[in-house]
């Protein structure tokens, strides 16, 4: 397992016998504090329509760019209005939900998918195995937000569309994972008994070996999630994610590039979304892989 | 001694992944159904339709599309560009080498700064440093690059007036760009050697070496750190695919004249020739990059040997 988390450059390898054991506590606790930004998100984007003080997309250009605290005819503008005199913080909170739902649905498309492939090629001898891993060889050979760019750009940009690319496109990681647990376990003992004891393939894949590749398959996935948050948000960035006027991070940010001099927080706001969100997921996923993976002491 | 079976079979693997480039890059217009009406403005005419159809040659069978294309293809031909009405690849080939340099800088750059602090969180392990060190690495893989990128233009070009906001031509507009992409991978690569440096410093010839009472320094950088390179050697290789994806955006940011900016323009225009085009050079160097970073592995490291 350790040596395919690593080849993405996730991991790092166990220092047999180096130091001392590292005290978890604090560690443990950013985790904590981080996992708990990651809910307050998740149930502030999924109320995102009550909490909004103003409507995402209700334009009134007598309130163009205001800064934050603002206080308007309809209400105060929080976090300013932008060019549009569009209030920055509704549209922040409605970006959440587009951020997550994409970042969330394409990791629950891309692990299942990657885990099941890794799992079923590599069980079934080499031929196949083969097959996929050149395949997976492939497919890496183009860097992701390319591999993104470009099938978004056919298919045409929709939240629809991006999740399935980005869930397609994310299933190398976790087959790789899945392989390298099955060619490590299969020859163990507990397979062999339970072989000998007239377990099918099905039956020894689904309860023997999987139980073993869930772990790891959590922590990279809990990475990869941060991967696909930055790489949606790139996307609205390039103006070919979710398009305008739906409220995305990237977009927003890409809108505030021009008013940099002038209206601050039309980038600032996107970006420190952008950063804590990302940073939380990365937080949490440090915190798992301590946590699930003791065996790995980084 | 370099095992020449081994040079062979990495060789025919990388044909067989180029091949299958080909096969992607040939494949992905026609995900939508039909690749001529991506390629036109939706009022598009059903004669301008069937124009460009029958000289794209759109209209024979898939299997004759696909042994023309790989034909054209070994021979360089990605067909002519809709926008510039020139053939795509020397397009492409002409940015290549903008691309190149920013993606070499932000490498060197990120490779530069993340030693030193991987050895040094390394050696010294869970101390303030060592937490600044993963704190500052963390923060590098969850900042977008179009993020430290406006960042980087706010500060130095707008507040402080000391490098260009966009363009190219000069060192000075190298800096900013380079610093945003490398920024990305400061993270992997520090954790990678701070991890390489710990398993090393744990060795018996790093015991020994502190036991002939060398100083300390030597014993780090001329012993620990000269072996857990080769690793980092390959990584580096590798994090050479994400950092030209993420020159896809840097371009953008810095309207640096790159293969990444001709991209997302063509995606645009829906010049989809010049869109395959560089996809696939794009594709190819990454490729063959790791297939040189891995043959090298091989000659540097006499003990590495592949089944």
């Amino acid at each position: 397992m350790r040596s395919s988390i690593r080849a993405y450059g996730m991991g790092e390898p166990a220092a047999p016998g180096v130091g001392r054991p590292r005290t978890p506590a604090r560690r443990n606790r950013i985790g904590r504090v981080a996992a708990g930004v990651l809910l307050a998100e998740i149930v502030v984007a999924l109320l995102a329509p009550t909490l909004a003080p103003h409507d995402a997309l209700e334009q009134d250009t007598t309130w163009r760019l205001k800064p934050p605290l603002t206080v308007a005819a309809a209400g105060r503008f929080i976090l300013g209005s932008d060019q549009l005199g569009r209030d920055v913080l509704s549209r922040i909170l409605h970006g959440a939900r587009i951020s997550l739902l994409i970042g969330i649905s394409a990791v629950a498309i891309a692990a299942p998918l990657g885990v099941a492939v890794g799992l079923f090629a590599s069980y079934h001898g080499r031929a196949l195995d083969d097959v996929v891993m050149r395949i997976a060889d492939v497919q890496l050979a183009f860097p992701f937000i390319l591999l993104a760019v470009t099938v978004v750009a056919v298919l045409g940009p929709s939240v629809r569309n991006l999740i399935i690319v980005l869930g397609i496109a994310g299933w190398v990681p976790y087959a790789r994972l899945a392989r390298s647990e099955v060619l490590t376990l299969r020859g163990r003992e507990f397979v062999e008994a339970a072989r000998a004891l007239g377990a099918g393939d099905v039956r020894i894949i689904t309860r023997h070996i999987l139980p073993n590749v869930l772990t790891s398959v959590v922590v990279v996935g809990t990475f990869a999630l941060a991967n696909t948050i930055i790489v949606e948000s790139s996307l609205s960035f390039l103006g070919l994610g979710v398009q305008p006027p739906n409220p995305t991070w990237g977009g927003m940010l890409s809108d505030g590039r021009e008013y940099v001099t002038t209206a601050w927080w039309l980038w600032v706001c996107p970006g420190a979304a952008i950063l804590t969100t990302v940073l939380a997921v990365n937080f949490v996923g440090d915190w798992l892989r301590d946590a699930l993976d003791p065996r790995a002491p980084w | 001694m370099v095992s020449w079976r081994y040079v062979a079979r990495r060789v025919a693997q990388t044909a067989l992944i180029l091949v299958g480039v080909t096969l992607a890059v040939f494949w992905v217009v026609r995900l939508s159904g039909d690749p001529v009406l991506l390629m036109l403005p939706a009022d598009a005419s059903q004669q301008d339709i069937q124009r460009l159809r029958v000289s794209l040659g759109f209209d024979r069978p898939v299997h004759v599309q696909l042994w023309r294309f790989m034909e054209r293809v070994t021979a360089g031909d990605f067909g002519t560009s809709l926008r510039f009405q020139e053939p795509a690849l020397p397009l492409v080939l002409e940015r290549l080498p903008s691309t190149v340099l920013l993606a070499l800088t932000a490498l060197s750059l990120s490779t530069v700064v993340a030693i030193p602090l991987g050895v040094t969180s390394a050696v010294r392990r869970d101390s303030v440093w060592d937490r600044a060190a993963m704190g500052l690495a963390l923060l590098g893989q969850s900042m977008p690059i179009f993020c430290t990128g406006i960042m980087l233009i706010t500060v130095f070009s707008v507040a402080l007036d000391l490098f260009p906001s966009s363009g190219s031509g000069t060192l000075g507009h190298l800096v900013l760009p380079a610093t945003a992409l490398g920024f990305f991978s400061i993270g992997r690569v520090t954790r990678l050697v701070r991890s390489g440096m710990l398993e090393v410093l744990g060795q018996d010839y790093v015991r020994t070496a502190r036991a002939k009472g060398l100083a300390e320094w030597s014993v780090v950088y001329r012993h620990a750190l000269r072996n857990c390179l080769l690793p980092v050697v390959t990584i580096v290789g590798l994090e050479l695919g994400s950092t030209l994806g993420g020159a896809v955006v840097t371009e953008m940011v810095f309207a640096w004249p790159g293969v990444g900016r001709l991209i997302v323009s063509a995606i645009f225009a829906r010049d989809y020739p010049l869109v395959q085009a560089a996809v696939f050079v794009v594709a190819t160097m990454f490729v063959l990059v790791n297939l040189a970073v891995d043959l090298l592995y091989a000659v540097v490291d006499p003990r590495v040997r592949y089944g």
